[in-house]
């Protein structure tokens, strides 16, 4: 194919992603799993880019995860998402970024409705002006928060101090890029590449150094999967999931696996330690896992952040083995250490993952 | 694994890598009317050996299609032979003549 054919192809996949001021809504999961991410995507955005971002304390969850097992109605959630809108109209802004994957696809699935079904927007409108007395206008633009560090990946790769390289063979370090399924799955044309070919992430990694994996089960599901892990007994579904794909990685060794959907970064990493507990299995050569990270963590850490200031000893699968491949410098003293230097505390080790 | 409430689910696909297309090769050529079942079943449900086991024609030939036999002769060895899936088949397939083949190839290859 010529390549003049080829970019007008690509062309397609492409999406628009604003440049400046942007109305930020946190995940309601985030926090929890991995607390220093949205604090580092708001320091990038804000200290390194010189960008705009505002957020509103009173915006909420988007109830997604309800929806999701059919708790929630969809008129619920649509006027929960009419709400936010609203906050964001009232401070001025147009620009609306989920910091969650779950969140974003269900605002393009309403925004889609909406435009599909002029009624069901004006059902939302009602609703939302019967119970709070607000209106709102619906946004320009909406963006994942990964498309914005996507957007201005080159620029953070001419700021960053660090290349995803190994420092001891100076080889680009191999990197499983996992996108959340509702990132585009749903809404092929709202995802950087579509569905088909996001690009998301392998934009960002290939910018910073690394080395994408293309392997097997590259676009399988991590088995979040909502009803799959909130009943006990259905755990094994989302648990058989994360296996496939480890397995199916396994043959390529990655270094680390980067996600940009919340549940697939929270899964895909603690579901290595629940593997290695049942079975006995680690999918590395170390026995120690492989690390998962967020966008946010990876940008970090190219640009110098510490991290355990980003909360990185958060996670099940220890990173010092990728710190030390990179070869940020980091305290070891300090990774139990709380945001006022007070002692939190050391997790109980496992039994088969090595620390 | 009770102590998790959950565990790993074995997955029912076909795995493509550990396809082994030989035993087909020559069971299609000794009884072709192996291509003709369309896996109704109907061979198990009147299969008496299955009524004392988990006994399956329909299984044997569902695995034997997508290449998937390793563990194939020890199921093989639980049939009786008399032959009543074959009385049963809408499609006319030979099971009993199938699952005598299935024998007499896997005892060969096991020589």
């Amino acid at each position: 194919m010529e390549q003049e054919g080829k970019k007008r192809i690509w062309s397609e996949y492409q999406k628009e992603i604003a440049d400046d001021h942007y109305f930020y809504v946190r995940s309601c999961i985030r926090q929890t799993f991995f607390p220093g991410s949205e604090t580092t995507f708001l320091k990038i955005l804000r200290d390194d880019l010189s960008r705009d971002v505002f957020e509103d304390a009173r915006h909420t969850t988007c109830t997604g995860i309800g929806y999701h097992t059919d708790i929630v109605p969809f008129e619920t959630i649509m006027t929960i998402a009419a709400r936010h809108f609203a906050l964001m109209t009232e401070a001025g802004y147009v620009n609306f970024v989920p910091s969650c994957v779950t969140s974003f696809g269900i605002y393009t699935e309403i925004l889609d409705t909406w435009k599909h079904f002029p009624e069901m927007e004006a059902k939302a409108r009602d609703y939302l002006w019967t119970a709070t007395r607000r209106e709102f206008k619906i946004p320009d633009n909406l963006s994942h928060t990964s498309d914005i560090i996507y957007r201005f990946r080159n620029e953070l790769a001419e700021l960053s101090g660090h290349r995803l390289v190994n420092k001891n063979d100076g080889k680009p370090l191999k990197v499983v890029e996992h996108i959340g399924c509702h990132y585009a799955k749903m809404f092929p044309k709202c995802g950087v590449g579509g569905a088909e070919f996001p690009a998301v992430l392998s934009g960002m990694v290939e910018a910073w150094g690394g080395e994408v994996i293309d392997y097997p089960e590259r676009r399988h599901c991590c088995g979040f999967g909502f009803r799959q892990y909130l009943i006990k007994a259905n755990r094994g579904y989302s648990l058989s999931n994360s296996k496939k794909k480890f397995e199916s990685m396994q043959p390529y060794q990655p270094d680390f696996i980067v996600a940009n959907c919340p549940g697939c970064a929270m899964f895909l990493d603690r579901w290595q330690y629940t593997i290695a507990e049942m079975e006995g299995i680690t999918y590395d050569k170390s026995g120690k896992g492989i690390p998962v990270l967020t966008y946010e963590e990876l940008a970090g850490l190219i640009m110098g952040y510490d991290p355990w200031v980003m909360g990185m000893q958060m996670h099940q699968i220890s990173v010092e083995p990728l710190l030390d491949k990179i070869g940020i410098v980091y305290n070891k003293k300090d990774k139990y250490l709380g945001s006022k230097g007070q002692y939190i505390g050391v997790p109980q080790p496992p039994h088969f993952l090595l620390q | 694994m009770s102590e998790w409430g959950f565990t790993v689910i074995q997955t029912n696909q076909s795995d493509m890598d550990q396809m082994d297309r030989g035993l087909i090769a020559k069971i299609g050529n000794a009884e072709p009317s192996i291509f003709w079942c369309i896996g109704c079943g109907s061979c198990s449900a009147t299969c008496t050996a299955a009524q004392f086991n988990n006994f399956s024609p329909r299984r044997i030939i569902q695995a034997i299609r997508s290449g998937q036999v390793k563990d194939i002769m020890g199921e093989v060895n639980k049939c009786l032979l008399c032959g009543k899936c074959q009385l049963v088949c809408p499609r006319h397939v030979n099971t009993r003549n199938i699952l005598l083949n299935v024998k007499q190839i896997m005892g060969q290859d096991a020589i």
